[in-house]
């Protein structure tokens, strides 16, 4: 028998938005325990993002954190999203509202139901090989209400069909009001640069791997740690001072610039995140309540930054917020190595069109504090619970890159984009073995293969093959048992629509919501 | 569009995987032509006697009433397996299908549990199940449907009489347009080119071509194995047992609501109640025992008369390599057979069934769905071997040569790693997709003495009287409802009675081991 032994100290190495998040929800969670947390900032850091859309996981890590949404969307004067906006056409950003026409509006959750046990995907491929127009967009209710520039949420009783939402959110608000929490909850801070690290071998019998001892701050100020998280954009810890290297994706992610730049405030904003090709890249925008946000995602080897910056045009007021960022497509080899686990961007990136860091470590930290080990394991070279860890984040990120490298590949056959350089290289990448078989499985039968650890469930991802314009050549069998015509399908899936419209009849304008709601003026 | 689709299957055999299969096709094909060919001369395996809640919504989705199935099969229920002498002699634990107690706080129910453990509780984590209490009162109700009742943590399955089950699915598959032929096939006959299968042909030369086969023929496979040689996993450095002797007897006493697993010296023995009869059964390892000695353990062991001679089988611990290859799928004992120890051999039937209808192919068979086919089915055998491996491996027992090699046998990669990580801190790896899940792998740890040696140190902030509170919270809740369910025995004649306004109908099916 033992007993547990609480860690004493967790360090975060890292600043900004993925820091205080990460020890919010720490400190929520070790409330009672006797561990201290610090975090250490670094005053020469970039800055943070201006804006964050997130997943309707952020919903979940809000209740854990025990933070009512409503308010902290007045607070962080965020919105709401219901949909990622696939726009195909390259030209404005605004959210311009006769664009939205040939938008498909990606729901996280489900279109249509099984009519007949037969599922939805299986009828309306039946429909289109037949060549008749399927609009997904009036089979979700979060689709046709982002459509239809609405918000609301439905009540449980009411809700018999699928329905989810994120947010929208300014990091600078929200990273203060998670490092406000922090402090209510004893976080303390310190900052300073780090110059110096301290490495030793925990266990000398073995071969193990170094554990970080201590930290150095501003030459002279010395910390030691438990465990430490490094959530520094550069991996100051896993990578720079234990040596942890890094896997790219340079091929698979072809973007690796961006700018991201406010723009005005958007009157009467739809709760969708816009996404849209460009000649090298892709364009991706939010609406906040106060502003908008826009981001400029390209591949250096198409464009120069003078040329971006010919092509975004920006106002004065729009050229003040501009940040240019350069990104590494990469992935820690080893994300939690002896005393210290990498998040965000010290665990890698993974381009932004669909998840970003901010997600990842929010999955991150929960993570871990559901395998934390108590102080004797967390020193131990074999740790079974860390090995867990580093398993399952694989597994996620594997599934989260090959989602994002499906919008590539399925927007590389566009006929509107093939001829583009940048695109038609995207047409000539060896996609990961899993999202070929994937798109493989899917268009041969209408199916998706199944792996363990997704993000996204079978029936998100089986929407965005279908709104991208991957459909299947072929149906479920058991359809054309028994006579079943296509024009049952079509009443099916008519009727399913109605219902659906007359739901969506009952809802708010987003704007009103959030004025009425969320403090939006 | 040229038309592909399927027109015609041709069933090879009619064992239970057979008649299953032949059933939910007959009841969903409706407009395939469905032919089944059994052997006399061969007969069937048939003792799959003990099955998983599974089963139930098979017999739902065919719109089987589950009593008039009752009375064809002799059922009785079943709410988990006892497995006496597995961790050490003179142990006894249930696996239940339910979980024990019920999370706290967000934090797991067996954290505390473990914690009250390391203090000095010395109650087994049974006493926290309900339906381990229910199968020791030997009393039987179904499962509520109100999901804040602590009767609704469970679910149940049935013990039947896997020959009258073929009968009974043979019924109602020949109502349902299914042909059936008496005969031998003696030849396979394969397209030269695409090496397809044509058709089969009979020891009186009737030939009978199809689009599609399914090898139902059993442990030998005649179509997926002896014509298109697509190989064989042998697990059996895994699991070892390949013997088995099965012999019915007499029931003594009203039937028991579980399955008996008691470990011998060499392999198991099961004991599986039905409505008019006892199964028992010896599974052993053919280089630890000998047959004579393993009918003679049998014999000493049993409790009622025996009434048919001892049935001896043998069988290699395994799977197929491909369980669908070419325009041809194994289901049942042709895909694989892994051990009867947690009656995995019908649900995976089951399974393979379902992933069919699932892939359903036109007559080309394209490769990536039959890929994907196969790499389910590959995934769920190797999940259930680990599961299975766990019960033999978790051992003390040092009393026999099988025992200590399974107690030290190299364990298949990943397994490993789930009972150091459970042994740790109480973690249990968690899966989305597989039949056995946390509650399950809980019932083996705990009932064959891995004891994590750390419970989750979020506890550390919840005063102890707290979790004792609880704890005898949840005990007295269980020992309470158990004390108002009417006896196992008297719930099967109600169920099983003929008039149908006695009778409560079942409640809804889930694909799902625990219920909820
Ligand atoms: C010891 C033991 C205990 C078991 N216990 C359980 C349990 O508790 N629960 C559970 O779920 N499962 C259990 N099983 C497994 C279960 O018995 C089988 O899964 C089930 O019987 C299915 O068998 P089958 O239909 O695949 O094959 P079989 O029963 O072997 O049927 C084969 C069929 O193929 C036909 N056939 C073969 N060759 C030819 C030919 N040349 N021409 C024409 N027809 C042919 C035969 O006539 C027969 O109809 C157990 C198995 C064993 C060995």
């Amino acid at each position: 028998m033992q007993t547990n032994l609480p860690l004493n100290t967790i360090a975060i190495v890292g600043n900004g938005l993925h820091a205080w998040t990460i020890a919010a929800c720490l400190a929520r969670k070790l409330q009672k325990a006797p561990t201290d947390i610090v975090v250490i900032t670094d005053p020469n850091a970039v800055p943070d993002s201006i804006g964050e859309s997130t997943l309707p996981a952020i919903n979940y890590f809000h209740r854990i954190l025990g933070l009512n949404e409503r308010q902290l969307v007045a607070v962080t004067k965020g919105t709401y999203k219901l949909a990622t906006e696939y726009t195909p056409i390259d030209t404005a950003y605004q959210n311009d509202k006769h664009l939205a026409r040939n938008s498909f509006f990606h729901a996280m959750s489900p279109y249509g139901a099984a009519f007949d046990n037969i599922a939805f995907q299986h009828h309306v491929t039946k429909a289109h090989l037949a060549g008749v127009a399927i609009d997904l967009n009036r089979f979700s209710l979060p689709a046709m209400a982002a459509q239809q520039g609405k918000f609301g949420i439905p009540s449980c009783d009411e809700l018999d069909v699928p329905f989810s939402y994120a947010l929208h959110v300014d990091t600078k608000r929200y990273a203060a009001g998670m490092q406000d929490f922090a402090y209510k909850l004893g976080v303390k801070h310190v900052e300073g640069s780090i110059t110096a690290t301290q490495l030793s071998y925990p266990n000398i019998e073995e071969d193990t791997s170094q554990f970080i001892q201590s930290i150095t701050i501003n030459k002279n100020q010395t910390f030691s740690a438990d465990l430490f998280i490094d959530c520094s954009a550069d991996g100051r810890l896993i990578h720079q001072a234990l040596g942890i290297n890094y896997q790219h994706f340079d091929t698979l992610l072809p973007c690796d610039h961006s700018v991201q730049f406010s723009t005005q405030r958007p009157h009467d904003p739809r709760a969708t995140t816009q996404i849209k090709p460009h000649s090298a890249g892709y364009w991706r925008s939010f609406p906040l309540q106060d502003r908008g946000v826009c981001e400029y995602h390209y591949s250096g080897d198409y464009l120069t930054h003078e040329k971006v910056l010919g092509i975004l045009n920006l106002g004065k007021e729009e050229s003040k917020s501009a940040t240019h960022q350069q990104h590494k497509p990469r992935q820690i080899n080893t994300f939690w190595s002896a005393n210290c686990v990498a998040m965000g961007s010290a665990a890698g990136e993974l381009g932004r069109n669909a998840v970003s860091n901010f997600h990842l470590v929010q999955s991150a930290v929960l993570r871990l504090v559901d395998l934390l080990p108590d102080n004797t394991l967390n020193r131990n070279a074999e740790c079974p619970s860390r090995d867990e860890y580093n398993h399952l984040c694989e597994e996620e990120y594997a599934r989260i890159l090959d989602y994002h490298c499906a919008y590539f590949a399925l927007l590389a056959k566009h006929d509107s984009l093939s001829n583009l350089p940048f695109w038609q290289q995207q047409q000539s990448t060896e996609w990961p073995d899993s999202l070929t078989h994937k798109m493989t499985l899917f268009k041969h039968t209408g199916r998706l293969p199944f792996y363990e650890r997704e993000t996204f469930s079978e029936k998100t991802w089986l929407s965005l093959f279908l709104g991208l314009g991957l459909w299947p050549m072929q149906y479920d069998r058991l359809l054309d048992v028994g006579q079943r015509s296509i024009n049952d399908s079509l009443v099916a899936c008519e009727k399913f629509g109605a219902s659906i419209q007359r739901m969506c009849s009952d809802m708010p304008s987003h704007y009103m919501f959030l004025q009425r709601y969320c403090g939006a003026k | 569009m040229q038309d592909n689709s399927i027109k015609s299957i041709v069933i090879v055999g009619g064992g239970t995987a057979g008649w299953m299969t032949a059933a939910a096709l007959a009841n969903l094909l409706k407009d395939t032509k469905i032919t089944l060919i059994e052997s006399d001369q061969i007969g069937t395996v048939g003792v799959g006697e003990a099955t998983l809640p599974h089963l139930r919504f098979f017999i739902q989705r065919l719109g089987i009433d589950e009593h008039a199935f009752m009375r064809a099969t002799n059922a009785t229920y079943k709410m988990g397996i006892e497995f006496i002498n597995w961790g050490e002699i003179g142990d006894a634990y249930i696996h239940p299908f339910g979980d024990f107690g019920h999370p706290i706080k967000g934090i797991d129910f067996h954290h505390y549990y473990v914690k009250l453990h390391q203090q000095g509780l010395n109650k087994p984590i049974g006493q926290y199940s309900l339906p381990v209490m229910a199968s020791k009162a030997k009393k039987f109700a179904y499962p509520s449907t109100d999901e804040k009742s602590i009767l609704s943590t469970y679910s149940y399955a049935f013990h039947m009489d896997a020959g009258l089950f073929s009968n009974f699915l043979r019924d109602y598959s020949e109502t349902r347009g299914v042909t059936r032929f008496e005969g031998m096939v003696t030849r396979v006959n394969q397209c030269n080119e695409s090496g397809f299968i044509k058709s089969v042909t009979l020891n009186d030369e009737t030939e009978f071509d199809a689009d599609f086969f399914i090898d139902c023929s059993g442990f030998k496979g005649l179509l997926i194995e002896q014509c298109l040689k697509t190989g064989y996993d042998d697990w059996r450095h895994w699991l070892p047992c390949d013997r088995a002797i099965a012999i019915p007897t007499q029931a003594t006493s009203a039937p028991l609501p579980y399955t008996k697993a008691t470990a011998r010296n060499a392999g198991w023995q099961w004991r599986i109640p039905l409505q008019n009869r006892v199964g028992n059964g010896h599974i052993y390892s053919s280089p630890y025992m000998n047959d004579d000695t393993a009918l003679e353990t049998l014999l000493a062991n049993i409790d009622g008369k025996p009434i048919s001679e001892p049935n001896f089988l043998r069988f290699t611990t395994g799977k197929r390599k491909k369980a669908w290859s070419k325009n041809c799928v194994a289901i049942g004992l042709s895909a694989g057979f892994l051990e009867p120890l947690e009656s995995t051999s019908i649900h995976l039937i089951q399974l393979g069934i379902m992933k069919l209808l699932d892939f359903f192919p036109d007559r080309n068979c394209d490769e990536i769905r039959v890929n994907e086919y196969n790499r389910m089915m590959q995934l769920e055998f190797e999940r259930l071997r680990d599961f299975l491996v766990l019960h033999y491996h978790a051992t003390q027992r040092s009393d026999s040569a099988f025992w200590n090699y399974v107690r030290t046998m190299p364990l298949p990669a990943g397994l490993d790693h789930k009972i150091k990580l459970f042994k740790e801190r109480g973690r249990v790896v968690q899966y989305s997709e597989g039949l056995f899940l946390k509650a399950s792998w809980l019932a083996v740890y705990f009932g064959q003495g891995i004891i994590p040696t750390h419970y989750d140190w979020q506890l550390d902030t919840i005063p102890t009287e707290h979790i004792v509170k609880q704890l005898d919270d949840i005990e007295s809740d269980i020992n309470s409802a158990v004390h108002q369910m009417p006896s196992h025995a008297d719930s099967i004649a109600q169920h099983c009675a003929l008039a149908k306004s006695w009778r409560t109908p079942p409640p809804r099916a889930s694909f799902s081991l625990y219920g909820g």
